[in-house]
């Protein structure tokens, strides 16, 4: 059995276990750290797939920056762990029949369509150029431009959004406001007082 | 006349109608009242000079096609203009009484607060009433007839504050609209046989059809015959004969302007005119002009015999129209259509100088209508009691007046058209002759004569009518004298120039002009008898009239009550008409479409807007579930396919 | 049957979607972990587009990815600072609290 193949198996059973952990683990955090080992194992995948490209982007974004999120986020709130599993058990057999329905129904689709199928040839694994980056790069920058620039503006519009949805003004900070500063005038600001003597300023 | 002058004519009623109509407010109302007075003068100018040029100087007529309307493979219809001799006069009369009219009302509506709207529908009155006597195809002839009907309803109901205007011009319009199915079946038919609506096309086919029949419930009905029943039908709504003649007292609730211009001299006569314009078809129908001439003869004494007990000044000369509308029609039923008309010119100006006489009186004694409240008006309103002094000896037919040759000319027409039918008319004629004699000099005699039985303080007040008003009943009056000496050409069918067509065998136009004496001149000394009568009970004596009313209290109370047929038509189609709409109203209405209906799918939505609202828990999990278990079952549906 | 082809790619990308489901069935009141589990599905999708792409040497399955990518980032970007707000407002994550669009 070639390499790739244990390696797939192996990849895809941690995959699995640990989205496993992802759903019925008792802390968040352990959900977040399943999560991440998904993720990891996914990206081996992709290489094995040959996409080493997609694989090491899979681990910087999703990893480094989605995870980091949530970990950041369940880390500022303060949950009450007890509460959240609270159904837990009460959908749990609708829910594994709908997954089950969900699964069974996707396996055959694949099982039975595969014939109607082109004759699916894996490649082989990379030889070591930068394949595949250059041919993405050829492809993205040409024929998918437009979507590419969809979804920078996506990007954007993400930023400024949980930029809006957050922000929120603090009272009592004190700020500078230059112009302000600038255009103040002598008579705002001074008067002459002419206090007679044994009285005060008033 | 050139051919402009004939459009010009017809259409600046219609340009002063609107102007005054649209734009009264903004003018004001001496403005608006000019400019509709002087369009109609203008065409009853036009109209002197076209009747002088067409049938005094004897040129030739005319049909001129303006433009076409509605072009079908089959059939074309346009708007076009039919002048001859038929026409001429008819726009002499209208235009003149119309222009007449409006001058008189300048005065008669001085008090009024909407004068500009009553101008406007005055001179749209004139130009619909127009446009019907110069169409020259049956459907521009039934524009014009709806449109007279129209124009009729919103004088009628003019003051329309007043419940009773209201009613009356209802009654009037859906009297006339039922009339008016007949007119509908006239033209389909006549469109049906002979593919045309033109009136010159229609007349050169009819020797083609004589035969043609339809089937109907295993009888052969002539064409013919059934076009001029559908056709007679119509008139008799328009012409108020008897059985739709109900409208007709009733639309007096109008101002009396209104019931010169419409209800005596033009939109009445319409029916008259629709006749003698079809003469070529109705002398080929036999039977249906038996029809005619009962149902005008039975008119003409049926009237009279209601308007010898009536109260109310204009009732009474109401009732007289209708009455000669009687006459008008047996005339015509009797093949007698020269004299139809003729009698028509001459019974518009002095019906209509009656009227406006009325009218003055109405005026002088402050809004009294009620004869019996009036009296010795001889010397306060001396100009007036002239004025309905020759009125009314024209419409009893008494010589020199106009009324004498038109009215003996139609009873000689009838009598020696010979056979029993003609007798018959003439009996009857001459019965209603003494009627009318009668009843006219009673209402003189009450009016003007002996102690006067009004009011103490209306008496005081009471006063001639300014110039404005006097001027056209004078006008009026000269047509009432002369023009029966003037029109006496029309009574020889070959001055009509083919615009009236008579069968030669029908020669009762032919013979009167040699009718024995007797015949001839006993109308005339009936007219006397009727006026030495009504002098006997009404001037000569005092409470001759109710001893005649108790001693004959069965007929008194039949004529009093114009023989119940309105209480008749009330019990046999209003009600039950009512009692359907209210049917409909209720129950169809309300209960079946509206609960099933708006109301229904109104409830229906709000009770599935309560059933549906738990749906929408708020909570997020729930959402989610139902996501992706929808999800799912999409799927599984996909899959399943 | 063992040797791994494209089925095994795409029943490891089914199985992870169904347990995304599953995740979000049984863990309703926690809205982070109901993120996540949408992280899940978006990573099982991701797994059969690649291998398509793969397999069939076109590569626009794996452009894709490359998109699904960019959006599942800002999906959660957006999701996170809804629930810091939210926290923010309501001092719970329970989402029982965010009843206010009951009908």
């Amino acid at each position: 059995m070639p390499v790739a193949d244990i390696l797939f198996y192996l990849f895809a059973s941690i995959t699995v276990l640990a989205a496993g952990l992802v759903i019925t683990a008792r802390n968040p955090m352990y959900s977040v750290l399943g999560l991440i080992v998904a993720f990891f194992n996914v990206g081996g995948l992709f290489i094995i797939l040959g996409a080493e490209f997609l694989g090491l982007l899979l681990l910087m974004v999703y990893v480094g920056a989605v995870a980091v999120m949530f970990l950041f986020v369940l880390l500022t709130i303060n949950i009450n762990y007890e509460v959240l599993k609270d159904g837990f058990t009460r959908y749990a057999p609708a829910g594994v029949v709908v997954g089950a329905l969900v699964l069974v129904e996707i396996v055959l689709a694949v099982w039975l369509g595969i014939h109607n199928m082109p004759a699916p040839a894996f490649v082989s694994l990379p030889t070591g150029e930068a394949q595949n980056i250059e041919a993405i790069g050829q492809v993205l920058f040409t024929n998918y431009l437009l979507p590419f620039q969809m979804s920078a503006l996506i990007l954007l519009v993400a930023m400024i959004g949980a930029i809006v949805l957050t922000h929120r003004t603090r009272e009592g900070v004190r700020r500078q406001n230059i112009g302000q500063q600038v255009l103040r005038q002598r008579k705002d600001s001074v008067y002459l007082a002419k206090p007679q003597s044994g009285k005060g300023v008033k | 006349m050139p051919l402009e002058l004939y459009y010009t004519l017809l259409l600046l009623p219609l340009f002063a109608s609107l102007v005054a109509g649209l734009f009264g407010k903004k003018m004001g109302d001496t403005l608006a009242m000019g400019v509709t007075t002087g369009s109609v003068g203008i065409s009853a100018l036009l109209s002197v000079w076209a009747f002088v040029d067409i049938a005094v100087l004897g040129n030739e007529g005319f049909s001129h096609n303006l433009f076409t309307w509605l072009q079908l493979p089959e059939l074309s219809i346009g708007y076009g203009l039919l002048i001859d001799k038929l026409t001429v006069t008819m726009l002499l009369v209208v235009t003149s009484v119309a222009a007449m009219v409006h001058v008189y009302s300048i005065g008669y509506m001085s008090h009024d607060h909407s004068k500009a709207r009553f101008f406007s529908y005055l001179s749209l009155f004139t130009f619909v009433m127009l446009t019907l006597v110069t169409s020259n195809n049956m459907l521009q002839l039934f524009l014009g007839w709806e449109g007279v009907g129209l124009a009729s309803y919103l004088l009628i109901g003019f003051w329309h504050h007043k419940e009773s205007a209201n009613q009356a011009s209802m009654k009037a319009f859906i009297v006339n609209r039922v009339a008016d199915v007949g007119l509908i079946l006239a033209l389909a038919t006549t469109l049906a046989v002979f593919g045309t609506l033109q009136f010159d096309e229609i007349f050169a086919l009819l020797p083609g059809v004589t035969g043609q029949t339809y089937d109907f419930m295993g009888y052969a009905v002539p064409v013919i015959s059934l076009i001029a029943i559908f056709l007679l039908i119509g008139a008799m709504g328009k012409s108020a004969q008897f059985g739709f003649h109900t409208w007709l007292p009733d639309a007096m609730e109008g101002p009396t302007p209104v019931s010169a211009l419409i209800h005596a001299a033009t939109m009445v006569t319409a029916g008259v005119f629709l006749l003698a314009r079809f003469s070529p078809l109705f002398e080929m129908s036999g039977e249906v002009l038996t029809i005619v001439a009962l149902v005008g003869g039975i008119t003409a004494v049926f009237a009279a015999t209601i308007g010898l007990t009536q109260n109310d000044i204009k009732r009474v000369i109401a009732y007289s129209t209708c009455s000669q509308l009687g006459y008008m029609f047996f005339a015509c039923g009797v093949s007698a259509y020269t004299a139809a008309i003729f009698h028509l010119m001459t019974h518009a100006f002095f019906k209509a100088l009656l009227f406006l006489g009325a009218g003055s009186v109405i005026h002088g004694m402050h809004d009294e209508q009620d004869i019996r409240k009036m009296g010795g008006l001889m010397k306060l309103l001396p100009i007036t009691y002239g004025l309905m002094l020759i009125g009314s000896l024209a419409l009893a037919g008494i010589p020199p007046f106009a009324g004498f040759f038109s009215k003996d000319f139609i009873l000689e027409s009838a009598l020696m058209s010979g056979g029993t039918l003609g007798t018959a008319m003439y009996t009857l004629g001459v019965v209603a002759a003494l009627m009318t004699a009668f009843y006219s000099f009673r209402l003189m005699f009450m009016v003007f004569n002996g102690v006067s039985r009004a009011d103490k303080k209306v008496l005081k007040d009471a006063h001639e009518s300014p110039w404005v008003m006097l001027a056209p009943m004078v006008v009026l009056c000269v047509g009432a004298v002369f023009a029966g000496w003037l029109g006496y050409s029309m009574t020889h069918t070959e001055w009509w120039h083919g615009a009236i067509v008579i069968d030669p065998a029908h020669v009762g136009t032919v013979m009167a002009h040699h009718t024995p004496a007797f015949y001839k001149y006993l109308p005339l000394g009936l007219a006397a008898l009727g006026i030495v009568l009504a002098a006997v009970v009404y001037l000569w004596s005092h409470g001759l009239a109710d001893k005649l009313a108790s001693w004959f209290k069965p007929l008194y109370v039949m004529s009093f009550n114009k023989w119940f047929v309105d209480e008749l038509y009330h019990r046999v189609f209003v009600r039950p008409t009512l009692w359907l709409g209210y049917l409909f109203w209720k129950r169809g209405d309300e209960q079946t479409i509206n609960r099933y209906g708006p109301d229904g799918a109104a409830k229906l939505v709000m009770d599935m807007g309560d059933e549906l609202r738990p749906v929408q828990t708020g909570y997020i999990y729930h959402y989610a579930f139902f996501m992706i278990v929808a999800i799912c079952a999409l799927m599984t549906w996909f899959f399943v396919r | 049957m063992l040797t791994v082809g494209l089925t095994h790619y795409l029943t490891l990308s089914a199985t992870l979607f169904a347990l995304g489901m599953l995740g979000i069935f049984l863990n309703r009141k926690n809205v982070i972990l109901i993120l996540m589990c949408i992280e899940l599905m978006l990573l099982g999708v991701n797994i059969n587009m690649v291998a398509f792409s793969a397999f069939y040497n076109d590569l626009a399955g794996q452009i894709f990815t490359f998109f699904i990518l960019t959006v599942a980032a800002a999906e959660v970007a957006i999701g996170l600072a809804i629930v810091t707000v939210f926290f923010r407002n309501r001092r719970s994550v329970d989402v029982d609290d965010a009843a206010n669009l009951k009908g």
